[in-house]
């Protein structure tokens, strides 16, 4: 069909295919880079099932070997992933890349491999073949965006602590991608070997790993289609600079790592980003809102009651948490009940913030015991757990999901009262828009209820301070939590927005929501709490209505420092 | 919306199907067309050819075996040169670069059989990618001819695959008995770099070869192609103490290897094949290179006909001498020409049918002759260093 073409539109699609098995670990924020070992176990392990002859008269026998090397690549890279997955940024590239050296010291060693020697293949891969299959990778990628694990990856890509705070299981997801990278590759290396007609243990070397990183680093990792933009861009370079007569020698890997260059440096979203810009400038307007009339799936999910008012949300029993010699948090006695509105206060250093994140789960105490929802305090499991039973929570210093938009963001906030749709999509099955509409409306209504309904397509990066701020609480409002925790939500707002703040968290309490508000603000806090707690140096100090906290002299002296001039000033 | 499901299904299996087919017994089937321009007439030197004739040549310029690439560019285009100043008949190349890569080395050969239509094809530098590449130029019916792809099986590709390199078995068949003879060799090491195709290749024929020989192996060691530290290897080597290394080495090993093993004390002399036959090697090893035994092709000590002028005029044009890969270059221009004149014909059947007929054909290497395989015979050259120069042993 393409005489004189043909080995160029193949390669053009394999390094496509190469680039999405790296495309889809960097989606999750994970530099992996033992593609090549996957690609050279499946590859070699395809052989073993590969019949000789075309099946049934005239289908590639590589049809049979594809499902074999994904499985092949899967199962490797689970196996791998299970001690290595702890391990984050470079030191999860190291150990990736010297897996793929393993692999290829044990192919050059074995003795059915035929080691350096390699094999012989037959040519079973056609550019049809290849580009069908690129076709499914594309076509699974551009599903895949939208769903819930689709964002849960760009949750933990963009960070892994707040994507844990709302539900996502961040181990579980990393070993997602890094299982599918590892599909990807084995089907990789089985097309790779029946096109160029053989394999051995150097094709799957340090060149490959590079190759497929450039790729899916230019290309671009933040849309489905980077891996196919780069991938025709790194294979028409050199038939461009062919066209144009540079023909010598050096000139030519010259130029390609040049324009490599140019763009990395000035597009570091890669050359998809030029398409996004694209798009942008040609719809000027942000896309317009689906009508929110009542048509099926524009209500929100169904969504569990909250507890019954006034039953124990929050105990805790002499709880205290050390950081060496550190008394960070030390024997707090707390228990909060549904429907109050807890205020906790004291000075920078008081230990608000530790108390948060035990109860959230990231930090485990070192002394005491407590139960959130039904949970013991330090667990087994991480965050994510704590979460599921009903915990959300904002950060004292935003933890927003930067290039995610406002809506995005709140999506991912959606998690645990969305269904898995991923696989539903792929099938266009109706149900799957239905469950996103759903998760969609859940999330839209949050972002109303903060206030950014008109800002909803703006990414999270390039909000105001306090508009940042909101969109948290908006994040945190749509998992639709028991327990509400917020820490320091009206940092840095002034006056008029932090009363709307505290209007709005009324109105959650009259929800039903329970919330702990952790403030610098006093002011806001005396006005909009129905109890509140006084930490200092890791201690209650005072505990009861707000009226009578704010007279303890005990609380004026944790502020202020001294009671004589305390006394003057409340 | 069941249906819907059950249309989009069936589509996909479709696609899958129209995707999944492969042309079954691909090979020949387009007939290559005879272009009238490339027939000429007259016979041998008499014979000429109205249009020029395309050769295609794909040789590794850049990347790990660039080494050879550029002396084999440069003896080709030298050869050349000198056929196009006779007259008659002129060639026409197209130079491809496979940067070392396979995916490179196949784009390369498509380019050359189906958009620049070339009558033949030289090259590619290594048989690693000949492996792919000639199968390719088989299936389309374009002759190809390597000049350095000394693998095992090369010409079994088909029958229009040819080659001019001896491959390493006939090399070392000569070196090792020569060395046997000339050294009184019983026993010996062997070392290789398990990593790389060719040397593990020509490791399997050092092994078979010693065997049929009766020399002992006493010692067997690997390595890998980047490595350069030898001495743990080389220090088991000397205890086992024989009376010569059989080394299959890259260039870019062999020069820390021989030098390590020399520091190391252990004076034997060393036995290689093909990858070593170069001028290269001497300068770069000095004094360790004495007692170096080497099977090759070619040498510049070699009294073939017209050997002298090559060097002279190779060493004019480029300003070094001419290594064993040059003189194999420089080697297929003559007989590309010997094979179109033969027919007075540049197309693409007509010389893969006289290129088949070579016999007795005097070239730089010497007498050669390709067989009905595409193989090639000429009588391999021994060498040892003497004094900081190749010698001709004489076996």
């Amino acid at each position: 069909m393409f005489a004189g073409y043909e080995s160029l539109i193949t390669t053009m699609a394999l390094t496509g295919i190469l680039a999405f098995s790296f495309h889809v670990v960097l989606m999750a924020g994970q530099l992996s880079l033992g593609q090549a070992g996957f690609a050279s176990l499946g590859a070699y392990i395809s052989t073993l099932v590969v019949p000789e002859t075309p099946l049934f008269g005239g289908l590639s026998p590589v049809l049979v070997g594809i499902p074999v090397g994904m499985a092949v690549g899967a199962t490797a890279a689970f196996v791998l992933g299970l001690p290595v997955m702890r391990l984050r940024g470079v030191f999860l590239a190291i150990a990736t890349i010297a897996f793929a050296e393993v692999v290829r010291i044990l192919m050059l060693n074995a003795e059915w491999t035929n080691g350096a020697r390699g094999l012989r293949l037959e040519r079973w891969v056609t550019p049809e073949l290849a580009w069908f299959v690129l076709a499914i990778l594309v076509y699974a990628f551009w599903r895949l965006g939208p769903s819930r694990i689709g964002r849960a990856f760009a949750a933990v890509r963009e960070d892994e602590v707040a994507a844990s705070s709302m539900g996502v299981d961040v181990a579980r997801t990393r070993m997602t991608s890094f299982v599918a990278s590892g599909a990807i590759a084995g089907l990789y290396g089985v097309l790779f070997a029946y096109f160029v007609r053989r394999i051995g243990p150097s094709d799957f070397g340090f060149s490959m790993m590079l190759d497929g990183l450039v790729v899916a680093v230019v290309g671009g990792f933040l849309v489905f289609f980077g891996p196919l933009l780069g991938s025709a861009f790194i294979t028409m370079v050199p038939e461009v600079q062919r066209a144009a007569g540079l023909e010598a020698g050096w000139i030519h890997p010259f130029v390609t790592g040049a324009l490599l260059l140019v763009v990395i440096l000035l597009l570091p979203g890669g050359l998809s980003s030029i398409a996004g810009y694209l798009h942008g400038r040609l719809r000027r307007s942000p896309p317009p809102a689906p009508s929110t009339g009542p048509r099926a799936g524009n209500e929100p999910p169904e969504l569990p009651e909250l507890p019954a008012a006034d039953t124990p949300v929050l105990t805790l029993n002499g709880v205290g948490k050390d950081y060496g010699g550190v008394h960070a948090v030390h024997d707090v006695d707390l228990e909060l009940r549904a429907g109050e509105i807890l205020g906790v206060i004291g000075p920078n250093g008081a230990g608000k913030t530790t108390l948060v994140n035990m109860i959230s789960g990231h930090v485990a105490p070192t002394s005491g015991d407590g139960h959130v929802l039904g949970r013991k305090l330090g667990a087994a499991g991480g965050a994510h757990r704590v979460a599921r039973a009903g915990v959300s929570r904002t950060f004292q210093h935003s933890k927003l999901f930067d290039r995610l938009s406002v809506l995005e963001n709140t999506l991912v906030g959606t998690h645990l009262v969305s269904k898995p749709t991923f696989v539903r999509r792929l099938l266009w099955l109706p149900s799957a828009r239905r469950d996103e509409n759903r998760a969609v409306s859940q999330a839209r209504r949050q972002v109303q209820r903060v206030g950014l309904a008109d800002r909803e397509h703006v990414p999270a990066a390039q909000l105001s301070y306090g508009d940042q701020r909101r969109l948290e609480i908006a994040r945190a409002l749509a998992s639709h939590p028991s327990l509400l925790i917020l820490d320091e939500p009206a940092a840095g707002m002034n006056r008029v927005e932090a009363a709307e703040l505290s209007e709005l968290i009324r109105s959650l309490a009259a929800d039903g929501v329970t919330i702990m508000l952790i403030e610098h603000n006093v002011h806001m806090v005396l006005d909009t709490c129905t109890r509140v707690v006084v930490l200092n140096f890791g201690e209650v100090i005072a505990s009861g209505p707000p009226q009578v906290v704010a007279s303890d002299p005990q609380v004026i002296e944790a502020y202020l420092g001294s009671d004589e001039t305390g006394r003057e000033h409340v | 919306m069941r249906s819907r499901v059950a249309s989009t299904a069936v589509v996909a299996a479709v696609a899958v199907l129209a995707a999944g087919c492969v042309e079954d017994g691909a090979a020949d089937d387009e007939e290559a067309t005879a272009v009238e321009g490339l027939a000429g007439e007259g016979s041998g030197e008499e014979c000429t050819i109205e249009e020029p004739v395309p050769v295609g040549v794909v040789f590794s310029l850049t990347g790990g075996a660039a080494f050879a690439g550029e002396y084999q560019r440069e003896g080709l285009e030298l050869a050349f040169e000198e056929i196009n100043g006779k007259g008659g008949v002129e060639y026409e190349l197209v130079l491809e670069d496979d940067a070392t890569e396979l995916e490179d080395s196949i784009a390369a050969f498509e380019k050359l059989i189906e958009r620049d239509e070339v009558s033949i094809i030289v090259g590619p530098t290594l048989s690693d990618m000949a492996f792919s590449t000639f199968e390719d130029a088989q299936q389309a019916g374009v002759p190809v001819l390597g000049i350095s792809t000394t693998a095992k099986g090369i010409p079994d590709i088909g029958d229009y695959v040819f080659r001019n390199s001896i491959p390493e078995e006939v090399a070392l068949a000569q070196s090792l008995p020569a060395a046997r003879d000339a050294l009184g060799l019983e026993n010996v090491a062997v070392m290789h770099d398990n990593e790389d195709e060719f040397t593990s290749s020509a490791y399997t024929t050092m092994t078979e070869v010693l065997d049929e020989e009766g020399i002992e192996i006493v010692g067997d060691e690997t390595f890998q192609t980047a490595d350069t530290e030898f001495r743990s290897q080389l220090t088991k080597i000397r205890e086992d103490d024989p009376d010569a290394l059989v080394l299959s080495a890259l260039p870019a090993a062999t020069v820390p290897l021989v030098q390590q093993a020399r520091e190391l004390g252990l004076d034997v002399p060393i036995v290689g094949g093909n990858a070593f036959n170069s001028p290269v090697m001497i300068d770069n090893l000095e004094d360790a290179a004495e007692g170096l035994i080497v099977g090759g092709a070619w040498s510049d000590a070699l009294d073939s006909p017209g050997n002298a002028e090559f060097i002279e005029s190779y060493t004019d044009t480029y300003d070094r001498a001419p290594d064993q890969f040059a003189a194999q270059a420089y080697t297929a221009a003559h007989m590309i020409d010997a094979a179109v004149r033969a027919g007075c014909d540049g197309n693409r059947e007509a010389i893969k049918t006289n290129l088949g007929q070579l016999s007795e054909l005097d070239t730089v290497l010497g007498t050669l002759s390709l067989d009905e395989n595409g193989e090639v015979h000429h009588e391999p050259v021994v060498q040892i260093v003497e004094d900081g120069e190749f010698t001709l042993l004489d076996g």
